[in-house]
C-alpha cells in the first residue's frame, strides 16, 4: 500500500473537556497538514457554518433528508467539545480540514433503525463498572482526561480501545462507517504528508496507517449504498438540552462543570464549589464560605485517596453533599440546574439563516412584538401570558400567526382555555414558554414552505390526507379558520362530508356538530365565509335528528351523564344559534324519541320537558307521563334520574303548576327512608343547579303545602330535609365564591 | 473457634481486629499519613472495606458503597469532624468504632448522648475531694472522654448526638473550631493534640428532636448511611455479622442462606410497604426494621434451633422473635403485620411454612 502520508490517530470522547485540552496540545505538537475529522461527509456547508465569527456555542447542526424532515439528526457542539476545538484550530492555523464519516444521506437509508440511536459506549460502561466507577464519564475523567504528554495519552488510549474492541460486539453501522473513513483517509494520504485523525476513541484502532490495507474489503462493504441529498442548518443549542439528549452523540450530565473544566481548570474545586454555594444561597439556604472551603478540602482529600490529580464530578458531588448541602440529598437536587447543567444558550446570527421560512418567522415575531418571548429559557420566572384583543388588527394578525405555529406543532405559545369560550369572544390569552425544542421544530418545518402561513397550510394538507376522526377533522377546520389559512378549507370540508357520512356514533356526532355550529357562528367574527360550514353543519343536524330516536338506549350512569351533558349543550346551542328550521326538526325528533322505549331515563325526562316548554303539548299529557313514570310500583332510582332530566330546565314548572307539584310530592311521600337517602344525591344535584330564588320559592311552597296537609308528617320532614340540604349546598357554594 | 471459658462478652474493634491492624501498619509504609494517624487514609479504607492478598485476608467491616467510606475517611483526613446520619441499624456506631480503631489505634473515647446530659460529660468534671482540699488545680480536673482524646491526639466518639440538649451540644463548637477546651476556673485552656477529631452519629428518626444549631452543623461533614441497596447485599451483611457475633455461627448451607434471604425480604418489603415484585401495596409498620433487627431475630432463632429443634433452622424458629420485632405493642403494627401475612405471605406457595408459623405466633 503506497500511502506516503503519516497518520496520527487522536481518539477523543465526544464532549470530553479533557479530550479537548489534550487534543489541542497534540495538534499543536503534530502541526498536521490536514485534520480528518469524524463528521458526516454530506455535500453541505457544515464547517463554514461552524466557523462563522459571530457564532457562540452551544450550537447544533441539524441534518435532515431533503423533503423528509422526519429523518434527521442533531450534532451539537459546546466549547468543550473536542470537535469544536479541532475545527476552530484548523481555522485559526489555516490548516485544511476534511470530514471523513459516512454521509448522513447514506446512513439514514440503511435499515438499522434503532442501532443508530444506541451508543457504542456499552462496552466502555462495562469496563468502567469493572473498574469501580459509577459511569463512563467518571471513568474517562479518572484515566484519560488528566494532564500529561498529550501524544502519549492518545497512544495509551489507542491501546485500551484495541482491547475493548476485541471483546466488543461491533455494530454493523460502525463497520460501515469505519470502512468509509478508511476510504477517505486513503485518498487524503495521497495528497497530504501529515494527517491528524480526530475521531471517537472507539474507532481509533481501525483508522491507523496499518489498517488502510484492505481496500477490497472496504469497497465490498460500501458497495451498493444508496445516497440521498441532505439539508443542513445550524441552530442555537442549550446546556439544558445538551444534558438531556442521548443517542448518536452521548449526552453530557454536567455541561457547566465541563465548561469550567475546559476553560479554567486551575483551582476547579474552589471555583465550582463556590458556584454551587452561590446557587444554594440563592435558593435560600445557608451555605457559608467556611463550608465551601471545607468542601474544597474534602474534595482534595478524596482525590488524594483515589490517586487522582484533579477532582472529578464524583468527588465534587460527594464533597458538596457532605459539606455545603449538610448531607441532604434534596439540596443536591436543587443545585443540579444551576451548578451542574447551567443555563447557557448559544447564539446563531441572522445571516446564517438562509431559509425564507425562518426569516419569515423572525420578521413576524418582530412585527407582532413577540421578540421578548422568544429564546428566553428562564425556568425560574413564570412563563408569560399575553392577552389579545381580536378587534385590533395587529392582535388579530398575531393570533393568526400563533395558531399557524400551533398547526406546525411548534408549542412555544399555548392558548389558554377561556372560561367562556362562547360565541363572539374577542379575547384570546396565550402563554409563552420557549424551549429549545421549539427552535428545533421550527427548523424541522422549514422545508414545508417559504412562509409560516404556507408551511402551516401544507402541514394541514398532510394531516388531512392521513387517517382522521370526525372530531380531528373539525379541530383542523376550526384551527384553519383561527389561523386564517384558506387553502386547505375546501379539502377539509370534502373530508368532513365523507366522515359525517361514515360516522354512526351519536355522541360523537353531537360533539362534532357543537363545534361546527360554533365555527359557523363565530367564524363571521373573523371574516371567514361560513356558508360552507353551515351547510355541512345543517346536514349533520339532520343526521342527528334522524338517529336520535333510535340511538338513546339506557346507559350506565357515567356514560349517561356525559351524554346528557352533550345533549343539553346541543339543545342550548340550537336555541342560541336560531338557524332556520333546526328547532322544528329537533322537536319532531324528540316526539319520536318519546314513543321509542326504552330510552335513557335522563334524556327521556329532559325530552319531555323540552316538548313541554317548546310545543303546545297538552298539559295532561305531561302530567300523565309524570304520574306513570313515578308510579310507586317501580324502582325509585331510575325515577329520580328521570326527574333530574325533567327538572333540568329550571324549577319554574313546579312553582306555577300545582298538579305537577302534587304529583311530585306524592312520589316523595311514597318513598321509604332508606330509598330516600339513596335518591337524595341525585335530587340534590338537580335542585342545587337552580338559581337561589327559585329554590327559596320552592321551599316556601313546600312549607305552605305542608300546612295544608298537616297529617302527613313524614312527607314534611323528608321534603324539608331535601330542600334544606339543597339550600345548604347553595350557601356553601356562595361562600366558596 | 476453640471452646472458651466465660470471657468478656465482646471486644473492642482494636482488640478484635488486632492482627489485621498490625498487618496494615506494617504494610503501610510508603503512603502519606496525616499527623497523629496510625494508618494512611488508603489503608483505613482498605481496613473497612476488606481486602484479600495472597497471604492475608482483611475481612470487610462494612458492606456497601466504598465511595461513602472514602468520603468519611477523607473528611477525617481533612481535619473536619464527621457526622454519620441514618436510620437505626445502618452500622453507624459500628463504623465509627472501626474508623477510630484504624485511625487512632483505639476506640474507647466515647460519650453516649442522652437527653439528660450535662456539659460536664462533654468537657470535664471535678474530683471534689481534691478540689476541697487544694482548691481548683489541674490535678482536680476529671477529663471527659472528649478531653482525654484531645490530650492524646485521638478520635473521640459521640453516640446519638441529636439526643443531647442543644445548649449542651453547643459546648462542642469551640472544641471543633478552635481545637481548644477553655477551663475558666483555672484561667487556662487545654489545646488538642494533632490527631484529635470527632466522629458523631445521629439517628435520622430523631431529626428535629434536638436539631443541631447551624453553627454546629457547619463544623461537621455529614455522611448519610443508607440502608443496604440490594437484597443480596443485605443477606450478606446479616450472614457475616452472625458469623462474627455468635458462639453458634450459622452454617453456610443452602437452607440457612434461604431462610436468611426470606427474613431479609420480609424486612425489606415491610420497610418499603410494597412487595419486591412491586405488585402489592400494603401498610408499613412503624417499628424500625433494619439489618440490625434482622440480625438479632436470627440470633435468637439460631439459639432456638440449636437447643430445641436439632439444629436445622426452620421458619418456626424465626417466627416467634420476628413477631416481637415487628409488632412493638401498638395496634397499628399489629394491623400492618396481619395485613402483610394475609395479603402477601399467604399467597406465596413456597412460603407456606413461614405463613403458618407466623400466623400461629400472631394468634397467640
Amino acid at each position: 500500500m503506497s500511502t506516503k502520508g503519516n497518520i496520527h490517530v487522536l481518539g477523543i470522547r465526544h464532549h470530553g473537556p479533557g479530550s479537548a485540552r489534550s487534543l489541542l496540545a497534540a495538534l499543536e505538537e503534530i502541526q498536521p497538514d490536514v485534520i480528518a475529522i469524524e463528521m458526516m461527509d454530506d455535500k453541505v456547508n457544515m464547517l463554514e457554518l461552524l466557523t462563522h465569527e459571530d457564532i457562540t456555542p452551544p450550537v447544533s447542526l441539524l441534518l435532515h433528508l431533503k423533503n423528509e424532515t422526519k429523518r434527521n439528526i442533531l450534532l451539537p457542539f459546546a466549547t468543550f467539545s473536542p470537535e469544536w476545538q479541532a475545527i476552530q484550530f484548523a481555522k485559526k492555523q489555516e490548516t485544511d480540514i476534511e470530514r471523513i464519516d459516512l454521509p448522513y444521506g447514506q446512513m439514514a437509508l440503511l435499515d438499522i433503525g434503532e442501532e443508530l440511536e444506541k451508543d457504542n459506549e456499552d462496552v466502555l460502561a462495562q469496563l468502567a463498572d469493572l473498574a469501580g466507577f459509577e459511569n463512563v464519564e467518571s471513568w474517562w475523567d479518572h484515566y484519560l482526561e488528566r494532564e500529561g504528554q498529550p501524544v502519549e495519552i492518545f497512544r495509551q488510549l489507542q491501546e485500551i480501545m484495541t482491547m475493548v474492541r476485541e471483546v466488543a460486539q461491533i455494530r454493523k453501522i460502525d463497520l460501515l462507517r469505519e470502512a468509509y473513513m478508511r476510504k477517505r483517509l486513503r485518498s487524503l494520504s495521497s495528497k497530504y504528508e501529515n494527517i491528524a485523525v480526530v475521531c471517537g476513541a472507539y474507532h481509533g484502532p481501525v483508522l491507523t496507517k496499518e489498517a488502510l490495507g484492505d481496500i477490497k474489503g472496504d469497497n465490498a462493504l460500501l458497495k451498493g449504498l444508496k445516497t440521498k441529498k441532505v439539508a443542513c442548518s445550524i441552530i442555537p443549542f442549550s446546556y439544558k438540552r445538551l444534558s438531556r439528549i442521548s443517542g448518536y452523540s452521548s449526552g453530557v450530565t454536567a455541561p457547566l462543570f465541563y465548561e469550567m473544566l475546559f476553560s479554567e481548570q486551575d483551582n476547579i474545586a474552589e471555583k465550582w464549589l463556590s458556584k454551587a454555594g452561590r446557587v444554594l444561597r440563592d435558593k435560600g439556604f445557608s451555605a457559608s464560605v467556611a463550608e465551601v472551603m471545607s468542601g474544597v478540602q474534602l474534595s482534595h482529600q478524596l482525590c488524594h485517596l483515589r490517586d487522582m490529580h484533579l477532582p472529578g464530578l464524583a468527588e465534587l458531588e460527594q464533597a458538596v453533599l457532605s459539606t455545603v448541602c449538610h448531607g441532604h440529598e434534596e439540596r443536591l437536587h436543587l443545585i443540579i440546574d444551576g451548578a451542574f447543567i447551567g443555563q447557557k444558550i448559544g447564539y446563531v446570527p441572522d445571516e446564517l439563516i438562509d431559509s425564507p421560512f425562518i426569516k419569515d418567522f423572525y420578521s413576524k415575531v418582530k412585527s407582532y412584538r413577540l421578540t421578548k418571548y422568544w429564546q428566553t429559557e428562564d425556568p425560574g420566572k413564570e412563563s408569560k401570558v399575553k392577552s389579545l384583543d381580536l378587534r385590533k388588527p395587529m392582535h388579530l394578525n398575531s393570533s393568526h400567526f400563533l395558531h399557524q405555529l400551533d398547526l406546525l406543532d411548534i408549542n412555544w405559545a399555548v392558548q389558554l382555555e377561556q372560561n367562556n369560550r362562547a360565541l363572539g369572544s374577542f379575547h384570546e390569552d396565550w402563554r409563552f414558554e420557549w424551549d429549545i425544542e421549539d427552535e428545533i421544530q421550527l427548523h424541522h418545518q422549514a422545508t414545508l414552505g417559504a412562509t409560516v402561513q404556507q408551511a402551516a397550510a401544507l402541514a394541514v394538507m398532510e394531516k388531512i390526507n392521513s387517517p382522521l376522526t370526525l372530531l380531528e377533522a373539525i379541530y383542523l377546520l376550526d384551527k384553519c379558520i383561527l389561523a386564517e389559512i384558506d387553502q386547505p378549507v375546501d379539502a377539509i370540508l370534502r373530508r368532513l362530508n365523507e366522515l359525517t357520512a361514515a360516522s354512526e356514533d351519536l355522541h360523537e356526532l353531537l360533539h362534532s356538530n357543537i363545534r361546527l355550529i360554533q365555527i359557523a357562528k363565530y367564524g363571521s367574527v373573523r371574516n371567514t365565509d361560513t356558508k360552507a360550514v353551515l351547510k355541512i353543519s345543517t346536514r349533520l343536524h339532520a343526521k342527528i335528528c334522524n338517529q336520535l330516536p333510535y340511538s338513546c338506549p339506557p346507559m350506565e350512569e357515567d356514560a349517561s351523564l356525559a351524554f346528557f351533558r352533550t345533549f343539553s349543550k346541543y339543545y342550548q346551542l340550537i336555541l342560541q344559534a336560531q338557524f332556520e328550521g333546526w328547532l322544528e326538526e329537533w322537536l319532531f325528533s324528540l316526539q319520536l324519541l318519546q314513543t321509542h322505549q326504552p330510552v335513557d331515563a335522563r334524556v327521556s325526562g329532559f325530552a319531555l320537558r323540552i316538548l313541554h316548554d317548546q310545543t303546545d303539548l297538552p298539559f295532561e299529557d305531561v302530567y300523565n307521563e309524570l304520574v306513570q313514570r313515578l308510579d310507586s310500583v317501580y324502582d325509585p332510582m331510575p325515577q329520580a334520574i328521570w326527574l333530574e332530566g325533567f327538572l333540568y330546565g329550571g324549577g319554574s314548572v313546579l312553582l306555577y303548576n300545582e298538579d305537577l307539584f302534587q304529583g311530585l310530592s306524592k312520589w316523595v311521600e311514597n318513598i321509604d327512608d332508606t330509598t330516600f337517602t339513596m335518591v337524595l344525591p341525585i335530587l340534590n344535584r338537580t335542585f342545587a343547579s337552580y338559581p337561589g330564588k327559585d329554590r327559596q320559592d320552592i321551599l316556601r311552597k313546600v312549607r305552605k303545602s305542608d300546612i295544608r296537609q298537616k297529617q302527613q308528617v313524614g312527607t314534611e320532614d323528608q321534603l324539608l330535609a331535601w330542600s334544606e340540604s339543597a339550600l345548604q349546598d347553595a350557601i356553601n357554594k356562595l361562600e366558596l365564591n | 473457634m476453640a471452646k472458651k471459658k466465660a470471657e468478656q462478652l465482646r471486644y473492642n474493634a482494636e482488640v478484635a481486629s488486632r492482627e489485621e491492624l498490625d498487618y496494615l501498619r506494617k504494610e503501610d509504609k510508603k503512603r502519606y499519613k496525616p499527623i497523629g494517624w496510625e494508618l494512611s487514609p488508603h489503608a483505613v479504607v482498605e481496613y473497612i472495606m476488606g481486602k484479600k492478598t495472597k497471604d492475608f485476608e482483611i475481612t470487610p467491616k462494612y458492606i456497601g458503597s466504598r465511595r461513602k467510606i472514602e468520603v468519611a475517611v477523607a473528611t477525617l483526613a481533612s481535619n473536619r469532624a464527621l457526622l454519620l446520619i441514618g436510620v437505626p441499624g445502618t452500622a453507624k456506631t459500628w463504623l465509627s468504632e472501626h474508623l477510630s480503631a484504624a485511625i487512632s489505634g483505639e476506640s474507647k473515647h466515647i460519650v453516649q448522648g442522652t437527653s439528660g446530659m450535662y456539659e460536664e460529660s462533654l468537657r470535664y468534671s471535678w474530683n471534689y475531694a481534691e478540689l476541697l482540699a487544694k482548691g481548683p488545680t489541674e490535678n482536680a480536673l476529671v477529663p471527659s472522654p472528649i478531653l482525654s482524646a484531645m490530650k492524646g491526639g485521638k478520635i473521640a466518639r459521640i453516640e446519638e448526638l441529636t439526643r443531647i440538649p442543644s445548649d449542651v451540644q453547643d459546648s462542642l463548637i469551640m472544641i471543633l473550631s478552635e481545637k481548644i477546651l477553655p477551663v475558666p476556673e483555672l484561667n487556662m485552656s487545654i489545646p488538642a493534640v494533632e490527631g484529635f477529631n470527632v466522629i458523631a452519629t445521629a439517628n435520622e428518626k430523631d431529626r428535629g428532636v434536638h436539631e443541631l444549631s447551624s453553627a454546629l452543623q457547619r463544623r461537621f461533614n455529614m455522611v448519610h448511611m443508607p440502608l443496604p441497596e440490594s437484597l443480596e447485599e443485605e443477606v450478606e451483611i446479616v450472614h457475616s455479622r452472625l458469623e462474627s457475633l455468635s458462639d453458634l455461627p450459622p452454617k453456610r448451607d443452602k437452607n440457612m442462606i434461604e431462610q436468611i434471604k426470606k427474613l431479609v425480604q420480609i424486612f425489606r418489603e415491610l420497610r418499603s410497604g410494597v412487595t419486591s415484585d412491586k405488585q402489592t401495596r400494603f401498610q408499613s409498620p412503624g417499628s424500625t426494621l433494619s439489618s440490625a433487627e434482622a440480625i438479632s431475630v436470627m440470633q435468637s432463632a439460631l439459639a432456638l434451633s440449636e437447643n430445641f429443634s436439632k439444629g436445622k433452622l426452620s421458619a418456626r424458629d424465626i417466627s416467634s422473635a420476628l413477631a416481637g420485632t415487628i409488632v412493638k405493642n401498638t395496634d397499628q403494627d399489629k394491623k400492618a403485620w396481619n395485613e402483610y401475612l394475609e395479603l402477601v405471605l399467604k399467597k406465596r406457595k413456597d412460603w407456606k411454612d413461614w405463613y403458618e408459623a407466623c400466623r400461629e405466633d400472631f394468634d397467640l
